[in-house]
């Protein structure tokens, strides 16, 4: 564990990535200090300021400080991203590992129904799970999560039919460990190289889902500051306020890009072999 | 050729029973029903509740609920709208031709756009040039691409004034959401063919062709390339397939009519029929273009046979 923190220390990627997602991560969780404004005080004589002045990145339609609402809307944002990512690793890892670890018919059933999940693009699914359960953050949390279930199954499987081969799991079998001792002792450590990897990876997609939710209206409601309807918000205005739609855009391109970026980094330093 | 045709359509019968049932047990099985959902906005009678029900077949047993639905959705009926009630496949068929422009012009773009590019980064290894194309690759994957497109607007649109912002009136109208569509696609395609190139370079029949004292032109052209685009078809397939769901994001971004603007409106008007028989037609779209795809890589990788 020490060696792999020292090893990000030293991937040049993976330092600046790391240290982009903890000044993203600290700005979110000191907003409320931070923020220089209330980011829900509306003030109509302040309406689409350009930025500047007491406005870092101006205000919007209804005169509230953008610099505010994107410190705020982080916390929201983030916090998005990680509980959907939460769900997918739960669910997807579960299920891959016990397909994987009991193979046969279960294996193929599970399978199979991975390769319907897969015919249904994640968005689109997430699209119609948001159709049932009703708009909202929590429904978008959820829906997003389920969307990338497939992805984890599939990959955390693929790690498991290799691990089980080895000669570690057959001499943990051989003292008589059980079935449960050898997949959270021998097989879950060793499978988590490729979960990482894809977490980091789909830590960016969930969280471009979840704002693409939002900025269709299906997320996040109105007065509420969430960088996807930030956006929707923004594009109103686009004509008089233009500030109001490329800041929240930025934050949303640092955090996906240094998740991705980490992602990367991640594969490297593991094992430059793997392909997820 | 025939049997392997066969062969790849009977493997998909699975996947495509798979899918029909699966966008009906979403929409029935989860928690909330359809009529009340619809209904209590409207403060309709317990009278009409029930009318309502049995008008949808929704009082019997779900396994005949099944049964009908599975059968009605083989006969290309996809139920009626409970707003307009139109069916709902008219509804789809109305507003796929301008998704199907969007995502195919968008994918028309990337596949020439993002194989130059991939193929000058994989050439120019480490080269300023490489940095450029995988730097610009990783941006714009990291980005929505409706803000790609709220950007473009910005700029071409309300600063320059040289298109259109929003609409579908006109061919010009076009330009700007196919660009920001098909920046996502690009970047794959141009990461995919340089990773391809790259291994491609590495093989033997390259070093042979350099021993027989080919020109580094021929070798890239005639070896490296055909040889490296061949993964590449296979991704186009997948692309597409996100092109067509991301188009639904685009056409909110430029106030363009089309299957996303569709579905978005069922969600909030929760029209199930509707989102369901979008969700399934798409899904459906899906697998056949991977049908087309696979049918497409055999044959134009020779290492593949039909015997």
């Amino acid at each position: 564990m020490l060696t792999f923190a020292k090893a990000c220390y030293r991937h040049r990627t993976a330092r600046f990535a790391l240290l982009t997602l903890f000044i993203m991560a600290m700005l979110a969780i000191f907003a409320p200090v931070i923020a220089p404004q209330d980011p829900y005080e509306t003030k109509i004589l302040e309406s689409m300021l350009p930025p500047g002045g007491d406005h870092l990145m101006g205000t919007d339609l209804a005169g509230r400080d953008i610099f505010a609402r994107v410190l705020i809307g982080g916390r929201v944002s983030l916090v998005i991203g990680l509980f959907a990512v939460a769900i997918s690793v739960t669910i997807g890892c579960t299920i891959g590992l016990l397909s994987g670890f009991y193979g046969g018919r279960f294996d193929n059933i599970v399978m199979r129904l991975i390769d319907v999940m897969m015919a249904f693009p994640g968005i689109l699914l997430a699209m119609s799970i948001v159709a049932v359960l009703g708009t909202g953050l929590v429904n978008v949390i959820i829906a997003v999560g389920v969307g990338g279930i497939t992805e984890f199954a599939r990959v955390s499987r693929g790690s498991v039919l290799a691990i089980k081969q080895q000669v570690y799991v057959d001499a943990a079998r051989s003292t008589g460990a059980s079935d449960a001792r050898i997949i959270f002792r021998h097989i879950l450590p060793n499978a988590f190289p490729p979960i990482i990897v894809l977490a980091s990876m789909s830590y960016g997609w969930a969280l471009l889902s979840a704002t693409g939710l939002s900025f269709l209206g299906l997320g996040a409601a109105p007065p509420a500051a969430e960088w996807g309807a930030m956006l929707s918000d923004g594009r109103n205005v686009m004509w008089d306020a233009p500030w109001a739609a490329i800041f929240p855009g930025i934050a949303i391109l640092f955090t996906v890009l240094a998740s991705n970026l980490l992602g990367d980094a991640i594969r490297d330093i593991l094992d430059p072999k793997l392909k997820v | 050729m025939l049997r392997f045709l066969t062969q790849r359509i009977m493997s998909a019968i699975p996947v495509i029973f798979g899918v029909v049932t699966l966008s009906f047990v979403i929409l029935n099985l989860l928690p909330g029903d359809p009529v009340t959902v619809m209904l209590a906005r409207s403060g309709a009678t317990a009278e009409q509740v029930a009318q309502l029900r049995e008008q949808l077949g929704l009082n019997l047993p779900l396994w005949q609920q099944y049964l009908s639905y599975v059968g009605r959705v083989l006969t290309g009926d996809f139920g009626r709208s409970i707003v307009s009630s139109t069916p709902v496949i008219d509804t789809i068929m109305d507003n796929l031709p301008a998704t199907l422009t969007l995502s195919g012009l968008a994918m028309l773009v990337a596949i020439p756009v993002g194989i130059v590019m991939g193929a000058v980064a994989g050439v120019f290894r480490n080269s300023w040039l490489d940095r450029v194309v995988m730097g610009f690759t990783a941006v714009s994957v990291s980005v929505p691409a409706f803000w790609i497109g709220l950007m473009l607007v910005m700029l071409f649109a309300v600063q320059l004034g040289w298109l259109p912002a929003a609409g579908q009136g006109s061919p010009e109208a076009l330009i700007l959401p196919v660009a920001a569509l098909s920046l996502g696609a690009i970047s794959t395609v141009a990461r995919s063919t340089r990773t391809n190139i790259l291994e491609a370079l590495k093989q033997d029949y390259i070093l042979t062709a350099r021993a027989q004292g080919k020109s580094e032109t021929v070798i890239l052209f005639r070896h490296a390339l055909p040889n490296a685009l061949v993964p590449v078809v296979t991704m186009i397939g997948l692309q597409f397939g996100w092109l067509f769901s991301g188009a639904f994001f685009i056409e909110a971004a430029f106030s363009r009519r089309g299957l996303g603007t569709v579905m978005v409106d069922a969600i909030n008007s929760s029209d199930f029929p509707v989102v369901q028989g979008a969700v399934l037609f798409t899904a459906l779209f899906y697998v056949v273009l991977n049908i087309v795809v696979d049918v497409l890589y055999a044959l134009i990788d020779p290492k593949i046979t039909f015997d």
